[in-house]
């Protein structure tokens, strides 16, 4: 995990000064990495999906932050408490002040010990459908969690914006975050909102990482309607063997498109030819010889559609967890 | 209910106002009248409350809010039968305010061609508008002030044919999730293709018998779960809490045969999570195994508060109220009780 003035990044690679502000932006991927996507992708990155600042304070402390193009709601947990308020961070820097709550300090040892997350630890919970935060600065007492305050294993997930979880009501409803807690696990969201074309550098850094336990490849309605069915094949061919054949050990779960309008509705439209990508994907697993690499298919995730938004491509929160019930389940029954 | 062409639901009377207009209540007045004073009015509170219709085209519905402790403005969010309405890139949500607001609402171009196999499988169909209102401290008391567009209220055929009604606390009624469908009663109802009727009554939850009467008498749900009552503690000695539960639980199982009640011992709570808090708790909780124990009633069941709310992970740092984790949780959890109930082998 990051960590910087004593605070821990969690799903933030990198703080990077854009000369925006005098703060730093919280960027899910590196900047080598980053310049190589595309230009949606490049944006994502800058913009957070379930990134956290994480610090055990010892009394009353401002983190400020800022959202310099549209402000945002950060919300602080207590290891799994959520307060019941948020703070508005708005364009310009903004003091988000948090004190460890008097009712969780009696809490058995024993017991707070036990949750993934020790109720010690803040987590400053950054929205999942914003605009980039900047971090300026921490004033108090911290420290960054030890790791023994943390879950002990962590889910990636890689996918559109249905992996960012962009039409959740909050950044904990996504279905990335509803299979990580239901698993123990701390999420990891790498979801870039119609973007997630499979590039080669995406898949090299998913592959590179050493910081997760087992990855989503939610791959990808962003490329049925841009792409053809070869060159889908192809990208998500190498992202699966490359992820896969670099983590052995690691469950690998490659997920064919989520239930969406052309499965729903009597005329798919522009998006005739969807099946034949979930096709191609069953056929770059079973083709994948490393055998940590498996196959969900996304309908099995969320029968019926029930819980998506009008638009029939996003889940809402009914279909969020839905599918992180599901997700979960799968990955329960893998060795990781 | 029904009111100009709207299915008004978990609304028991809509009662008019002074300027025209009808306040939305989920009891009877001669019901409410009975309640104890903090009850009468979180009666007014539209925990669960829906307005409902097919519309034929455009309509606007015009609704005000009279904030209570809580915020100025009533969020109501949109959902298309299980569909969550999204416009552009946002929730499809309304803010209501203290002056008669009008919202209009249009069918998604989306929902106009879906497959009908898709829509056949679906408990409400995806033509039902629901105008959810918010319950608990995210709403005032909210009056209605007319519709305009055509539209009819929803077929039996269009809406769930089972209904789940809920009474309890704060809890029930849904403090502190994020919105209305997070309560764990939607969370609930959802698993098991039920229409929610929620009967929550936050801090004033004390089993009147003239609510009993009235869950007993009602004849419109066929699963009831009367979680009592984290409110009873400390407000009454663990006698006059067995005995209003008793009367609670005796009544609606006696006059709802066939029909399954389960009684819910109290949640999960701070009290048994922290050191010295939990003796209070446990005898209310064993009372309420004694009254199910001796209850003469095969329909009524009792499920374990702590087998629901599973531990506080998820609850608000007060450690009494779920947050939306825990709400969630709660629902997996209570569906699986209720499941077996209904003939159902789990879900």
């Amino acid at each position: 995990m990051l960590t910087r003035d004593g605070l821990g990044f969690h799903d933030v690679v990198e703080l990077r000064d854009v000369g925006e502000t005098a703060g730093r932006v919280l960027q899910r991927v590196p900047e080598d990495v980053r310049v190589e996507l595309n230009e949606g992708a490049r944006s994502n990155y800058r913009r957070p999906a379930g990134s956290e600042i994480r610090f055990v304070p010892d009394g009353p402390t401002d983190v400020t932050l800022s959202a310099p193009e549209h402000a945002c709601e950060v919300r602080a947990y207590w290891g799994p408490f959520p307060e019941r308020s948020t703070t508005t961070v708005g364009t310009e820097p903004t003091a988000v002040t948090v004190e460890p709550p008097g009712s969780l300090a009696d809490l058995d040892p024993d017991a707070a010990a036990a949750y993934a997350h020790h109720p010690r630890v803040c987590r400053l919970v950054m929205p999942h459908e914003s605009k980039p935060v900047h971090y300026h600065g921490v004033a108090g007492g911290v420290r960054p969690p030890r790791e023994d305050e943390l879950p002990d294993r962590t889910l990636a997930a890689y996918g559109t914006s249905i992996t960012r979880g962009i039409a959740a009501t909050g950044p904990h409803l996504t279905y990335v975050h509803q299979a990580a807690r239901r698993l123990g696990a701390d999420p990891l969201n790498l979801g870039t909102a119609g973007s997630a074309f499979c590039e080669p550098e995406i898949a090299d850094h998913v592959a590179a990482r050493d910081d997760w336990d087992a990855v989503v490849l939610a791959l990808s309605v962003n490329m049925v309607a841009g792409f053809s069915v070869a060159e889908f094949r192809e990208r998500a061919g190498y992202m699966v063997d490359t992820v896969a054949g670099e983590n052995p050990g690691k469950p690998v779960v490659a997920v064919t498109l989520f239930p969406y309008f052309p499965d729903l509705r009597t005329d798919p439209g522009d998006h005739g030819d969807y099946t034949v990508f979930r096709e191609a994907l069953r056929d770059a697993v079973a083709d994948c010889p490393h055998d940590n690499a498996t196959l969900v298919e996304g309908p099995d995730l969320l029968p019926h559609g029930r819980g998506l938004t009008t638009d029939l491509v996003h889940p809402g929160d009914d279909a969020m967890i839905d599918v992180g019930v599901s997700l979960a389940d799968e990955l329960a029954g893998l060795d990781w | 209910m029904q009111h100009e062409d709207i299915s008004f639901h978990n609304v028991c009377e809509l009662r008019p106002t002074e300027d025209g207009g009808r306040l939305l209540q989920r009891v009877p007045e001669a019901v409410r009248a009975e309640l104890n004073d903090g009850a009468r009015e979180r009666m007014r509170h539209p925990a669960g409350v829906e307005l409902r219709f097919v519309p034929d085209g455009e309509v606007s519905v015009t609704l005000s809010t009279r904030p209570q402790r809580g915020p100025p403005t009533d969020t109501v969010r949109v959902f298309w039968g299980p569909f969550q309405g999204r416009e552009g890139l946002v929730h499809e949500t309304h803010e209501v305010g203290t002056e008669p607001t009008t919202l209009s609402v249009t069918p998604p171009d989306r929902l106009g061609d879906l497959d009908p196999a898709v829509a056949d499988d679906l408990a409400f169909d995806p033509r039902v508008c629901r105008l959810r209102l918010p319950g608990e401290h995210r709403s005032g008391h909210v009056v209605f002030h007319g519709a305009e567009g055509a539209r009819r209220p929803p077929r039996d055929d269009e809406v769930p044919d089972r209904r789940y009604l809920a009474y309890g606390t704060s809890i029930t009624e849904g403090e502190a999730p994020s919105a209305e469908h997070l309560t764990y009663v939607n969370q609930t109802a959802t698993r098991l293709d039920a229409d929610p009727l929620n009967l929550g009554s936050c801090g004033t939850a004390y089993a009147d018998a003239a609510m009993a009467d009235h869950v007993a008498d009602r004849g419109d749900w066929d699963v009831a779960t009367l979680a009592l009552s984290v409110n009873m503690l400390g407000t009454f000695s663990v006698d006059e809490f067995r005995e209003r539960a008793a009367y609670m639980v005796d009544t609606v199982a006696g006059e709802n045969p066939g029909k399954p009640v389960a009684a819910v011992t109290i949640y999960t709570n701070a009290r048994d999570v922290v050191p010295g808090g939990g003796e209070e708790c446990a005898a209310f909780r064993d009372a309420l195994r004694d009254v199910v124990a001796d209850s003469p009633h095969d329909n009524l069941h009792l499920v374990e508060g702590p087998d629901v709310a599973d531990g506080v992970a998820g609850f608000t740092p007060d450690l009494v109220h779920p947050g939306d984790r825990a709400m969630i949780r709660m629902g997996e959890n209570l569906a699986a009780e209720l499941a077996p109930l209904l003939g159902e082998p789990g879900c």
